[in-house]
């Protein structure tokens, strides 16, 4: 019977190919986009599991009580707190600690190349009992004790020496060498811990000054991890800690707590993200896993749309069987095997476009997911995909063909007419809802990235590169050496420095801040950076009042520049500029307001900002070139660069990158959701287009017989069109309000958006009814141009 | 074998109500040959369908070898059908994704027969039938002789105890008509009881008894006489 089943089942949709093929291929689409986006929620999800004592590692993290109502969130701890868990804590089985960028980013040199590492950790001697690293050659063994000793990753020991096998080989990093004691394969892509080189804490320790930094209670610079006994009093543990730290920190404010944190919470735990693990967000991964639902839902309506479209070419075989006999579960699993094939073929294509796709896929997610047809994780999700998709698609057009009487087929009726027909517009308006909305969705998230980038900031950020230029005793004079030696340059126009970049100043500070009539229990939150007397012409910032910063203006190093939300935050009192104003020690006065400009992402409003002059913070380098003459002007910021550093290599950026860097997440979010609504475009008009075939089918003698009496091509066209585009208006004005709805409060994320117009609706609108009577109207033309007598004639 | 006790068949859509079966009475015995015949639309169709165990009567009792079948679900229906009813129809109703052999097999196949015996009977009707030759076929590749043939086949393939065929020549030519009718006088010779429903007065004298219809009710009975 099963055999005969599928033989059956093969024979139908080879007799009805080009449904097959719109069906398979729509299915396909949607299954491949669905395994991708469910295998990115599979890996969000179970970020750090993979480790053999996972479920009983927890994160140490410390809140930090500052005022009445604000709270610090850290990742890290004191360091000594790792030796204090492992000797006082009972619950503690094991403990380790890591901490990384130490600086952001380390020179490495092997042979004359250059490179920068930015991944790099120093681990202590229980890491590798608690984590799981794959050792390619060597071993950890050892590691501590040899001081000058790295563990790398296989494709860093690739792009430092070209091949793998480099244990005992050797390379320069800043200036010290380092010997290569083991080679691991490359960070999985769940892994929060994603450092590519991992040095010896010994290392770190064996520097005096950093070793009595490092070991004091004061310092929070270190991840601890803990694994519990199973079955630990969380509440108890984070008791003991918290007072065991309160006790070494010898501090008699209790403002500090420590909360041991499950390792599967870690990866989503945004407000305590830290450099040195990889955090997600959990909402992005939901919005991926819903719309590889949705996407899926889309392709499987478009199955059942058209399956139970066609149940009338069924009645024949399906009332016939049921005379001979056969009970409705013998039709069902017949009809049940047909779904299962096309699911079944429709799966194989959709994991052969995941495995073209996964290269592009990667890229774009910046993931190194590997799916070898051998990866339990494919058929895992593979199969639930088929699951979604036959619990979708596959059961209820078996039912709906199993439940008729066969007395039906013998009258004569076509049930098809019967009973359907609503049915299936409705999954069309639902499929055209969803679709219509997401492509409002993507023309308010186009619209907003838009806004972003055009928007005034309040500087100029055009033609301007900056540079970093790394922490030494002498990094004042090298950045007055390097500005120094472009002033003569006829390509660069102007040179500045501050301790970050303008785009995004994101340093707070708090307590040190005293005015003349600053309420006592006023203790103000403002972002800080420091500047140089030529920074404000450079980014050609306005005063609202007073004046700049001057170049060698010694009481300027005690004066700050307020901006204009400052002004208002601390309410000083009139006239402004001439107050007097202490600073982080320094006791100066106000001497100008710039005009509020965005130097935080433009998710967040303009904060106070108190600018300062203090040289020694300052890194960031900015050069203003002339039109036209950037590449000179890099040329000779470069050689200032090398004369000062000949073993580094001279990175730069433009700050419109460095801008566009800062939204790089909310561009590949964008990006991703453009793809998606265009998928669900196609994959929506696939279906359509399928119905139209059905339905000028069905209608073939209705048009034959118009045309006898008279009817004009355009007429005929319009009739046929016209209950698709009507379904397709009513699916606009549902997805309208609801798509509003979404956007809206994604939009509420932005400090400074834009107001949904209600073009964007009536663009949706157009693009969704264009696509979708183009769709149809190429049905309806052929249909119309028939020749009657041929139609009529085959009826 | 058959007995009916005022049974009646009211179709109702949502304004029309039509009455197609008005309380008939018939009686048929174990290996009778009975013709139903009348004009279109007297109910001759219906009254198959209802003792066909196709639809249920809307009111009046049936009894199927004395049992009262007439309120029983589709499903304790289906049950009675493939054990004891054959059918053959005007179009064939044929399959068209089957072949001829898996379209006679299908019947057995929803009574669970041995894969062995199955292809014993299948092989020995086809044979009998003469299409031995285009079992492979698929029916569009018949002539409408051949498939009415294989329909034949496929409805005493499960050796039913009464065979119901609904204008088993109406698609036929005369000749192809004729062969599939000495079919079926020659299955009730060996003690299949056969009710048909025919236009022909020529087909209907292949039974023994006619009974005639004419808006839903049956209206006289005549024994077939022979006249050799």
């Amino acid at each position: 019977m099963f055999t005969n089943n599928l033989k059956i089942a093969y024979r139908n949709l080879l007799r009805r190919r080009s449904f097959t093929a719109i069906n398979v291929a729509g299915l396909s689409l949607g299954m491949a986009a669905a395994i991708l986006a469910f295998l990115w929620v599979e890996n969000e999800y179970g970020f750090d599991q993979y480790h053999p004592v996972a479920e009983q590692t927890y994160r140490l993290n410390t809140d930090l009580r500052v005022s009445a109502d604000e709270v610090w969130h850290w990742a890290t701890t004191p360091l000594p707190l790792v030796k204090v868990v492992q000797e006082e804590v009972p619950e503690a089985m094991n403990a380790t600690t890591m901490t990384a960028n130490m600086w952001p980013v380390v020179n490495l040199e092997r042979k004359g190349q250059k490179m920068r590492c930015e991944k790099y950790g120093f681990v202590d001697g229980n890491w590798f009992e608690m984590f799981s690293y794959q050792f390619l050659d060597g071993t950890a063994e050892g590691f501590q004790q040899n001081l000058h000793s790295a563990i790398l990753t296989q494709k860093l020991a690739e792009k430092i020496f070209g091949k793998a096998d480099v244990v005992g080989e050797s390379f320069r990093l800043d200036t010290l060498d380092f010997t290569v004691q083991a080679v691991v394969e490359n960070r999985p892509a769940n892994s929060s811990f994603d450092q590519e080189m991992l040095l010896p804490l010994s290392f770190l320790l064996s520097n005096e000054q950093r070793r009595q930094d490092a070991e004091s209670w004061n310092n929070f610079n270190f991840l601890t991890l803990v694994q519990l006994r199973p079955g630990s009093d969380l509440a108890a543990v984070n008791e003991k800690l918290t007072t065991l730290t309160r006790k070494y920190k010898e501090a008699e404010d209790d403002n500090v707590s420590i909360l041991a944190q499950p390792l599967s919470e870690v990866h989503f735990d945004e407000t305590r993200a830290h450099l040195a693990m990889l955090t997600g967000s959990q909402k992005s991964a939901n919005v991926v896993g819903i719309i590889g639902l949705v996407i899926l839902f889309l392709a499987c309506v478009n199955y059942v749309s058209l399956t139970t479209a066609q149940a009338g070419m069924r009645t024949k075989e399906v009332g016939v069987r049921k005379i001979i006999g056969a009970g409705g579960q013998q039709i069902f699993k017949l009809l049940f095997s047909e779904n299962l094939i096309t699911a079944l073929v429709s799966l194989a294509l959709a994991i052969g476009f995941v495995q073209l796709a996964l290269p592009y896929f990667n890229e774009f997610a910046e993931q190194n997911f590997d799916l070898g047809l051998t990866n339990p994780m494919l058929w895992m999700v593979a199969g639930g995909t088929l699951g979604t998709t036959l619990l979708l698609s596959g059961v209820y057009p078996a039912l709906f063909l199993t439940d008729f009487s066969p007395g039906q087929f013998l009258r004569g009726q076509n049930f098809l007419k019967m009973k359907n027909t609503a049915f299936r517009k409705g999954l069309v308006v639902a499929q055209f809802a969803i679709t219509t909305g997401l492509i409002i969705g993507a023309i308010v998230i186009y619209q907003q990235q838009e806004y972003i980038r055009h928007k005034d900031l309040g500087y100029d950020r055009s033609q301007v590169f900056e540079f970093n230029v790394p922490y030494s005793k002498t990094r004042q004079d090298a950045v007055k050496a390097i500005q120094q030696s472009l002033t003569t340059v006829p390509s660069v126009v102007a040179t500045a420095a501050s301790n970050m970049s303008v785009v995004n100043m994101n340093s707070t500070h708090s307590g040190s801040i005293d005015y003349e009539g600053k309420p006592d229990d006023f203790e103000p939150v403002v972002y800080q950076a420091s500047v140089d007397a030529s920074f404000s012409e450079l980014m050609q910032l306005k005063m609202a009042d007073g004046r700049w910063f001057q170049p060698d203006n010694e009481a300027d190093m005690q004066n700050v520049v307020l901006n204009e939300a400052a002004v208002r935050f601390m309410k000083i009192p009139e006239p402004v500029v001439g107050q007097k104003f202490s600073f982080q020690g320094k006791d100066g006065q106000v001497v100008g307001i710039v005009k509020d400009f965005h130097y935080l992402s433009l998710r967040s409003k303009i904060a106070p900002l108190v600018l300062q002059v203090y040289p020694p913070s300052n890194s960031t380098v900015y050069v203003k070139t002339t039109a036209g003459k950037a590449s000179e002007a890099i040329a000779a910021a470069e050689k200032a660069w090398e004369a000062r550093y000949p073993n580094m290599p001279f990175e730069y950026r433009f700050l419109d990158d460095a801008f566009n860097q800062m939204y790089k997440t909310e561009d590949k979010n964008a990006a991703l959701f453009k793809l998606l609504a265009g998928l669900a475009v196609f994959i929506s008009c696939l279906g359509l287009f399928g119905l139209a075939v059905f339905s000028t089918q069905q209608r073939v003698k209705e048009i034959g017989v118009r045309k006898v009496l008279g009817a004009s091509v355009p007429s005929l066209v319009g009739l046929l069109s016209k209950d698709f585009v009507t379904l397709v208006i009513l699916s606009l004005v549902i997805a309208a309000p609801l798509a509003w709805y979404f956007m809206d409060k994604w939009l509420q994320d932005f400090a400074y958006r834009i107001d949904i117009q209600w073009t964007v609706f009536a663009l949706a609108g157009m693009a969704a009814v264009g696509v979708a009577f183009l769709t149809v109207s190429f049905q309806s033309i052929k249909a119309a141009l028939a020749n009657p007598v041929k139609s009529l004639r085959s009826e | 074998m058959i007995k009916t006790v005022q049974l009646s068949k009211v179709y109702r859509t949502d304004e029309v109500e039509t009455t197609a079966l008005n309380s008939v009475d018939i009686e048929i015995k174990a290996g009778e040959f009975v013709s139903v015949m009348g004009p279109s639309g007297c109910g001759k169709s219906t009254l198959m369908n209802v003792l066909g165990m196709i639809d249920n009567p809307s009111a009046g009792e049936y009894f199927f070898n004395e049992q009262e079948v007439g309120k029983l679900s589709e499903r304790k229906r289906a049950d009675v059908r493939k054990n004891n009813l054959g059918f053959v129809f005007q179009s064939f109703n044929l399959i068209d994704e089957l072949t001829v052999y898996e379209n006679v097999e299908l019947p057995m196949l929803y009574t669970k027969v041995p894969a062995g015996e199955r292809k014993k009977r299948v092989e020995e009707l086809l044979e009998g039938m003469n299409i031995m030759h285009r079992k492979n076929h698929f029916p569009q590749q018949l002539s409408g002789g051949q498939q009415q043939r294989v329909a034949v086949a496929r409805a005493v393939v499960n050796k039913p105890k009464l065979i119901l065929a609904d204008e088993p020549t109406g698609n036929l030519d005369s000749a192809n008509g004729d062969e599939v009718m000495k079919i079926l006088a020659d299955l009730n010779a060996s003690g299949t009881t056969i009710l048909m429903v025919t236009h022909s007065q020529y087909c209907a004298e292949f039974g023994n008894r006619i009974i005639r219809m004419l808006d839903g009710k049956v209206v006289t009975e005549n024994v077939v006489k022979r006249y050799l």
